[in-house]
């Protein structure tokens, strides 16, 4: 598992129930790391800094060696999009559980795929589509395509290297910091540019194709709602779905699929304008981080899909097979400040509390006592509500917010339970710049002032000597470990 | 007891009273709170106020505590206590007014050399913390006095990596 946190805890469990013994890699800051204590072996990668340890390739293929691994999964983020470590497990005869890297190398460069996908007939966004480093170029291109324009790392993902631009005087440095960005996150900071729609909504097609040619989508889901263009709530259906724009976008997603010569599972990224007009903007050639909710709508296992297509086993299902249920919402919990302008948290768990119950899924890289590293990204957990409709996923996702207790770092815990609860929500309203529309300079209202207060006295009237380590009446530097006291034992 | 406490940018004051092992009544001249509470965990209080119960999660942050009610954090201090971490400053101000990283970072790109006029608002310095870039603006118009870092050193919040004089002189008696 060349992955850490949520994500290799999550594809470690399907490989236990399947009876594949594992195999964790970890770095310095990741020794006591969930995937760690819950893999078969686990073998030490090196320092912290990535290109030490998730990003070195040679020492992954040395810990898959030396273990006799005969697979690899990349998770998402770090190895996973990329071809060099793909083709490097073709030529050690490792399987790399994904696509083959000549479909990495190809899909990867947004500027190739564009290509591709123009060539299959699918409707692309106005842009580039080759890669330019010349600053007289980008910015000619830019003045050709109209601002605002969204300059994009050819390599890029997740949002790192991505700016919008929406004027001449902010370009140049725009795209110096877009390109070191991209160069940091993925070793390449090619860039190009792409007309920037106005309130789009992100709708991407979940895909899975296997070695003998069988193509299948599993349905959209909506990702809409993104800070600093990273997603932070999920859902499936989209609020503006219907079975025909449905059965459009499936046969285009599974058009691009087949257009790349697509093996295992990956996502076709779609903008759908205010008309209804949708974009292809990119295949994710990887298992998605928001890949969950399309598990309880669908009730499969994508990763035991992905170990069995990498296996060679074909598809066990066709198109008409694949049936939905429900409604599921994802939320992403980050080690971030949303009352700071979504700024990383990092920092011990102190203490954890989670919330559980029917039609909640939390699938957690965390635990109470966990130094959360600066390294990685700060992603905590994600949490999943199901339900027989959206009304009810999202009451239900607002009962599990207000039960998931996570202190020691900030988290934008409070902020979910706002956009939840708000009307624009509620109708379906869910553009990309839903955040900046609705919850701009946002806090949030904090009406149990009082009762807050209480507890602040309660416990330094009850705790005795300790308690004056969490009030503030002594140690001007707490451990970590100063609780409340002895009291409650 | 009296307890004066400060919540964010707010100061409540409560004349506490004890009522048996699990109680306690909190009085001011705004409100009277009958509270009867069980202390769940280190972290954990059940709290039933006035008849309404509800479950509150502390933890010490800094100088403050961090309580969490119904998913909402709340930021709370004794007002009798010292601040030690405010720098000479009363409160957090919606724009910094040092360049300083909001949290343990790296520093990426410096945007400005000493001697260059800056506008406020202006890009000064770039610097990263969780795979995320984070660029620092001036604070004001004014002029750079000294660059106190160099690209790729680790920076504390705090730390003042880029000094500029302020061209007006009314902010600077602040």
């Amino acid at each position: 598992m060349a992955n850490r946190g949520e994500i290799a805890r999550r594809v470690m469990n399907t490989c236990r129930e399947m009876g594949i013994a594992t195999v964790a890699v970890y770095s310095e800051a990741d020794r006591e790391a969930v995937h760690v204590l819950k893999a078969g072996q686990s073998v030490f990668l090196g320092d912290s800094e990535p290109a030490q340890s998730y990003l070195n390739i040679d020492k992954i293929i040395a810990a898959a060696k030396e273990t006799g691994a005969e697979a690899i999964h990349p998770g998402y983020g770090f190895l996973a999009e990329n071809p060099l470590f793909a083709e490097r497990c073709e030529q050690e005869k490792l399987v790399f559980i994904g696509p083959p890297s000549q479909v990495i190398r190809e899909l990867g460069d947004k500027t190739v795929a564009r290509r591709t996908v123009a060539g299959s007939g699918v409707p692309v966004i106005p842009g580039m589509n080759r890669p330019e480093s010349d600053p007289g170029i980008l910015a000619r291109e830019a003045a050709k395509i109209g601002y605002p324009v969204l300059i994009k790392a050819a390599a890029g993902g997740g949002g790192k290297g991505m700016r919008v631009v929406t004027s001449a005087k902010d370009f140049e440095e725009a795209c110096i910091s877009a390109s070191s960005e991209a160069s940091r996150a993925f070793g390449d900071g090619a860039i190009y540019l792409e007309k920037y729609l106005l309130r789009p909504r992100h709708v991407e097609f979940q895909i899975i194709a296997d070695r003998q040619g069988h193509v299948v989508h599993l349905f959209e889901r909506e990702c809409s709602i993104q800070r600093r263009h990273q997603k932070i709530i999920e859902e499936t259906p989209s609020p503006i779905m219907t079975s025909e724009l449905r059965e459009r976008m499936g046969a285009a997603a599974v058009a691009v699929a087949r257009a790349s010569g697509y093996v295992n599972a990956g996502t076709v990224e779609f903008l759908v304008d205010q008309q209804g007009n949708f974009y292809f903007l990119e295949v994710n050639t990887r298992l998605q981080v928001e890949h969950p909710i399309t598990e309880m709508i669908t009730g499969l296992d994508i990763v035991r899909i992905q170990l069995e297509v990498a296996a060679g086993t074909p598809l066990p299902f066709v198109q008409e097979d694949i049936r939905s249920r429900g409604h599921a919402i994802e939320c992403r919990i980050y080690a971030e400040d949303p009352e700071k302008g979504f700024y990383p948290s990092p920092g011990k768990i102190i203490y954890m509390q989670e919330p559980s119950g029917p039609g909640i899924r939390n699938d957690s890289g965390v635990y109470a006592g966990f130094q959360v590293p600066v390294e990685y990204d700060p992603i905590l957990s994600k949490l999943v509500a199901f339900a027989e409709d959206r009304d009810q996923a999202i009451s239900r996702m607002i009962q599990a917010l207000e039960d998931y207790v996570i202190l020691g770092v900030r988290t934008p815990v409070p902020f979910l339970i706002d956009v939840l609860k708000s009307e624009a929500f509620s109708r379906g309203e869910t553009f990309t710049d839903f955040i900046e529309t609705h919850f701009s300079g946002w806090k949030p209202n904090r009406s149990d002032e009082d009762a807050a207060c209480a507890a602040f006295i309660i416990a330094a009237m009850s705790g005795g000597s300790k308690a004056k380590g969490v009030t503030g009446k002594e140690a001007a530097e707490a451990s970590p470990w100063q609780t409340l006291g002895p009291w409650g034992r | 007891m009296q307890y004066r406490l400060k919540t964010g940018e707010k100061a409540i004051s409560f004349r506490a009273e004890r009522k048996g092992d699990h109680g306690i009544a909190l009085v001011n001249d705004n409100c009277h709170f009958d509270i009867e509470y069980s202390v769940i965990s280190g972290h954990q209080l059940h709290l039933v106020i006035n008849g309404t119960p509800l479950n509150a999660y502390l933890t010490r942050d800094g100088d403050a505590t961090t309580v969490i009610i119904r998913g909402i954090p709340y930021s709370i201090q004794d007002a009798d206590i010292p601040d030690t971490r405010a720098r000479g400053k009363k409160g957090a101000q919606a724009i910094p007014q040092d360049i300083t990283p909001p949290m343990p970072a790296v520093v990426v790109r410096i945007l400005v050399s000493v001697g260059d006029g800056v506008k406020q608002g202006q890009s000064v310095i770039v610097v990263e913390s969780m795979k995320m870039e984070t660029t620092l603006s001036a604070p004001s118009d004014g002029i750079v006095r000294a660059v106190n870092v160099a690209a790729g050193d680790k920076v504390m919040p705090g730390r003042i990596l880029v000094d500029i004089d302020r061209d007006d002189a009314v902010s600077k008696e602040e």
